[in-house]
């Protein structure tokens, strides 16, 4: 555990998190209107979402599914009979004046998820639970002076929030928490994780005490909408309880609001009165009640999840923790990286690994591509380092090959082949460079049998420049070796 | 309970309605009536009771299929104030 | 051509398919008549040139021989269905501009089988009344007088009382109503008709304006047990959009009529003979028991311990659900709006225009119930009692197959109208005896036994089990045989 050393003595920072995540669904949850994003206002709304007079709501299914298959991965309590209930007020976009979400009974209860920290540690992270609901509608405000306008597209999508036990303890924890539950629900596409789109975004609790202590009292950070924010919020709000509370002054439970341009949070204008949801059953809605069956073959349809596959990786294909790590975290990676080594002869899986980390990510990353817009494709990146490890190119050629790759989409054996890249094998030809070498400069294998040493790579560089950088380095440094010591 | 405690204004501004100071006594007296009448339930022991909401069966789903929607100019229809096909409120500051 | 109206819907089924007259012919009776009956109240909204429209249609169809089940049948429905493109007010000021762009599904099903509506019923505002005195549109009136005070108008009864006085003055062949509390069985009595509240889930609730959700259910009002019969078959089945309604298949309800009740089980409950019970009220149920026993029946004495809370417990659920129902009228998407500086000005004001009192203080005790501190006590006590009233009833069925009681504990309010009490409980006691059947999510129907001393309609009320509807036809159809109760007489005008 670490704790935060102040003026007055340490401080133990607790942090919980209240992710809400939009269900990847076609149709909403209670009605048959169109999820996706970018139409025009209103047009993706039924009377049901616009809280017509005597529109009922009828689940959808696959949202449940949806729920049910997140818990799994959260290694979670998936509930057989659920409930769903009314939270009212009134508020522009909310067109029924209340949401239908869970509140006592929800689909999910406890269950963890773990977290690697940078030191190499993982960490168990409690999940209290999750509840599904809907989302509201979204307000416009720049279209005239003195009023809002209401687009009710938005209103009933299918939200999941994930509560999480105040088990995180400082924004890197938040980060790896928020990351490593986006890469999950990506896998299990669930969600889409888009944070700056809106389809995932966190409320962050925050609040300090003296080690041993009971928890202090907390300031919810609304709506964070990025990874990163969500760590500069957390930072902006340990400095400034600590701050309060190192003068002896009293956190004012509230919620606040991160502003990204400022770097710091700060309250909401606090309303005039106070909030009373007044929650209780939906009378439209009958408990939800889910099947053993059912939860069953969910589990049955789960792809694999990043955790087994980090470790599938180590073991299958002898990868160390970080490559295993990076690999599985992301699912378009870890499909990447298998169909590579899949069409690899020389199955050199670790080498694949590093050049796919390394040299294609460099350049995907300078031209601004995701990996799914990658010019090289898995089957060319697994034919270049297989021309790498029979010898045909050097490695250092073969970074050349990559840059053309990445322009033409070209197969690298035709790139070598056409420009003539093919490394010179051939004993008796680079024995005769070598000599040509050797010859022209007398004095400098004089002084390199005269113990200088360094010189060996001087006259590397040299034959390299005459032979184009086909050589073969091995070959070259064994012939020459033999030479000069001859 | 009989005494029963009845903030009125909190009550009217949870169900945004408001009052004259006459209509709140109005209100105040028959909710107390009201409450006093129904405190007849305290003499029943509920406490090993589960409570029901209503008629229970399984509840049915539906298919995730997109068969609603597209019907702004009948969502609209009935608005006192809209313009540029959404609903128009006072202005809301967040 | 008034004849053509005082016949009951089975015999204009018969004539209309006999062709002894059209639908066309039928539906102008009817349309005449309403403006006769204009004094009753009875519509907020009426479309008689699309009853007339719809008969032309009915009358091509019945030519063809493509009739459909209720071809040419003239009804009304209750102004809290709602219905596309027809102004749809629950009788409150907050929805007098509302025009629906689409059609719940039991008057569609209604339409679906050929009926012919004539427009829209009154009832109390929101459905939350027993008398329609809390209408926006003014109290409807109750076409029978007293013999005492024959001066005196009398409520029809609510909420579906706008329902129940159009169909006993011979204005439609039957209606829809709806019922949370007793809202079809306590007008169908006092208005001398027949009323039936379906099982909870029976009907669709998909486009009716929602009062309470747990508890409203829409049934048929007609002249008589036959007639709502056949109407309960077009209205009831199950809806994908409704997840409250079962899916259970429909009988044909008008086909057991004459089956009898022989060796039927009729449960007394002793917890229902209250102080209040009018003792002709109590004559009368005495009546029922004989009837029912004369044809077969057995009776047997039975106890509905937690009776005595049904009351305090529906008034506390009822408006709960309410406060979260008309939660949605707030002047932004549909309805009336008062403008505001702010949002939250803007909803007060729209709210505090549109809704009468009584809508008003249901709101209010049903915020108040649910509010932290209090949800407990109330809510949650009610919830649980509900569950023990529910549980009285399923004791009880082990038993016997139907429950007898009164409709209600007196003949048509004593109260005149504009003589109403200011106490809102004391019009509260009156739902006493359908209360229970909607908490716990019964059928029960209301059938005319007879009049008060005072020339006034009484009714008897048969509780079945969980879809016992068959069993309250046949055995509502015994006490309508054996009561031989007089309709109410045909005038011009009342």
């Amino acid at each position: 555990m670490k704790y935060i050393e102040g003026k007055t003595g340490p401080w133990e920072v607790v942090i919980g998190l209240e992710v809400h995540a939009q269900i990847i669904s076609k149709a909403k949850l209670f009605s048959g209107a169109d999820t996706s994003f970018g139409a025009e206002p209103n047009t993706q709304v039924s009377f049901v979402d616009a809280g017509f007079p005597g529109m009922l709501p009828v689940i959808n299914t696959f949202c449940v599914t949806q729920a049910i298959k997140t818990g799994l991965a959260l290694n979670a309590k998936i509930n057989e009979r659920s409930v769903f209930a009314r939270k009212n007020y009134f508020y522009a976009d909310l067109p029924s004046g209340y949401q239908i979400s869970q509140f006592e009974h929800p689909i999910v209860g406890l269950g963890y998820l773990d977290i690697e920290l940078e030191n190499g540690e993982t960490k168990r992270i409690g999940i209290t639970r999750l509840h599904m609901e809907q989302d509201a509608g979204k307000s416009f405000h720049d279209q005239h002076p003195t009023k809002s306008y209401i687009d009710l597209n938005r209103a009933g999508v299918a939200l999941m929030e994930i509560v999480s036990e105040p088990d995180l303890r400082s924004s890197e924890e938040v980060m790896a928490y928020l990351k490593k539950l986006r890469a999950l629900l990506r896998c299990l596409e669930t969600c889409d994780g888009n944070m700056e789109e809106g389809s995932m975004r966190a409320d962050v609790n925050v609040s300090l005490r003296r080690p041993g202590e009971p928890f202090g009292t907390r300031a919810e950070i609304k709506n964070v909408n990025s990874i990163r924010f969500a760590g500069q919020a957390v930072e902006y709000e340990i400095a400034r309880q600590m701050e309060i509370l190192e003068e002896g002054g009293t956190i004012v439970q509230e919620t606040r609001l991160f502003d990204s341009a400022k770097n710091e949070t700060r309250s909401m204008r606090s309303k005039e009165h106070a909030q009373d949801y007044r929650y209780f059953t939906d009378p439209d809605l009958p408990p939800l009640i889910l099947t053993k069956e059912e939860i069953e073959a969910v589990k049955a349809s789960m792809p694999e999840l990043p955790d087994s596959k980090k470790a599938r990786f180590m073991s299958e294909y002898g990868l160390p923790s970080y490559d295993a790590e990076l690999l599985s975290g992301e699912k378009e990676n870890a499909l990447f990286y298998e169909s590579a080594v899949k069409s690899s002869t020389s199955k050199s899986t670790k080498l694949i690994s590093n050049w796919m980390l390394g040299e294609l990510f460099a350049v995907l990353n300078k031209m601004n591509l995701a990996l799914k817009d990658s010019p090289i494709s898995a089957e060319n990146l697994a034919k270049l380092v297989d021309l790498i490890t029979t010898d045909v190119i050097s490695g250092k050629i073969a970074k050349d090959v990559l840059l053309i790759m990445a322009e033409t989409s070209d197969d690298p054996e035709k790139i070598v082949e056409e420009k003539g890249l093919k490394q010179v094998t051939d004993t008796g030809a680079i024995e005769k460079i070598i000599d040509e070498v050797l010859s022209a400069n007398p004095d400098k294998v004089t002084e390199y049998r005269s113990g200088k040493d360094k010189l060996f790579g001087f006259f590397i560089g040299q034959i390299m420049k005459v032979m184009s950088g086909k050589g073969n380095p091995g070959m070259i440094n064994d012939i020459l070796k033999k030479k000069l010591d001859a | 309970m009989s005494e029963h405690e009845l903030d009125i204004k909190k009550i009217l501004w949870l169900s945004r309605l408001k009052a004259t100071q006459q209509e709140q006594e109005a209100f105040t007296t028959s909710l107390h009536q009201i409450l006093n009448w129904v405190s007849l339930m305290e003499e029943v022991d509920v406490s090993s009771v589960e409570p029901i909401a209503g008629l229970i069966q399984a509840m049915p789903r539906r298919e995730d299929i997109v068969n609603d929607g597209n019907i702004a100019e009948k969502i609209l229809q009935n608005a006192p104030d809209k313009a540029f096909g959404m609903f128009g409120v006072p202005k809301v500051v967040e | 051509m008034t004849d053509l109206c005082k016949i009951t819907l089975a015999k204009a089924l018969e004539g209309l398919k006999a062709k002894e007259f059209s639908a066309t012919e039928l539906t102008k009776a009817h349309v005449s008549r309403m403006e006769d009956l204009s004094n009753l109240n009875a519509f907020i909204t009426t479309t008689p040139e699309l009853a007339l429209q719809e008969a032309q249609k009915s009358d091509e169809r019945i030519q063809k021989g493509e009739a459909l089940p209720l071809d040419g049948i003239v009804i009304a429905n209750k102004d809290l269905f709602c219905t596309q493109n027809v102004r749809t007010t629950a009788a409150s000021k907050i929805l007098e501009n509302f025009i629906p762009p689409y059609e719940s599904t039991v008057t569609q099903k209604l339409k679906d089988a050929g009926t012919i509506s004539l427009g829209k019923l009154n009832l109390d505002e929101f459905a939350m009344g027993s008398s329609t005195l809390t209408s926006h549109f003014g109290s409807s009136v109750n076409p029978w007088r007293s013999k005492k005070f024959p001066d005196k108008k009398l409520f029809p009864g609510g909420s579906s009382g706008g329902s129940s006085a159009i169909v006993a003055a011979y204005g439609a062949l039957g209606v829809t109503g709806t019922d949370t509390g007793g809202s079809i069985r306590q007008p169908a009595s006092f208005c001398g008709i027949v009323g039936l509240k379906p099982t909870y889930g029976r009907c669709s609730r998909r486009g009716i304006v929602a009062f309470a959700s747990s508890l409203d259910q829409a049934g048929p009002m007609a002249r008589t047990v036959e007639d709502t019969a056949i109407l309960l078959k077009v209205m009831a089945g199950f809806d994908p959009n409704d997840a409250t309604s079962v899916n259970m298949p429909v009988p044909d309800y008008a086909s057991v009529l004459k089956d009898g009740i022989k060796g039927k089980k009729i449960g007394i409950p002793k917890e229902y003979l209250v102080e209040g019970l009018d003792a002709e009220m109590d004559d009368f149920w005495k009546k029922g028991m004989k009837w029912l026993e004369e044809n077969g029946a057995e009776i047997i004495n039975i106890s509905l311990p937690h009776t005595k809370y049904a009351l305090p417990t529906y008034y506390i659920l009822a408006p709960a659900e309410a406060s979260s129902n008309l939660s949605r009228y707030d002047g932004v998407r549909y309805g009336s709006r008062v403008e505001g500086s702010s949002l939250d000005e803007l909803y007060e004001n729209s709210r505090s225009a549109g809704f009468g009192s009584e809508v008003k203080r249901r709101i209010l005790i049903g915020t108040y119930v649910l509010s932290a501190g209090y949800y407990d006590a109330y809510y949650l006590k009610a919830q649980k009692l509900r569950s023990l009233i529910s549980q009285d009833f399923t004791k009880a069925f082990e038993k016997v197959d139907m429950i007898l009681t009164p409709t209600t504990p007196t003949a048509a309010f004593a109260i005149a109208i504009g003589e109403e009490p200011k106490d809102p409980v004391s019009m509260y006691l009156n739902d006493i005896f359908t209360v229970t059947t909607n908490l716990a999510g019964l059928p029960g129907i209301s059938v005319p036994c007879g009049l008060s001393n005072d020339g006034l309609p009484l009714g008897l009320q048969l509780i079945g089990k969980p879809f016992g509807e068959e069993d309250l036809i046949r055995a509502g159809y015994v006490i309508e045989q054996a009561a031989g109760f007089t309709p109410l007489e045909f005038k011009e005008k009342y």
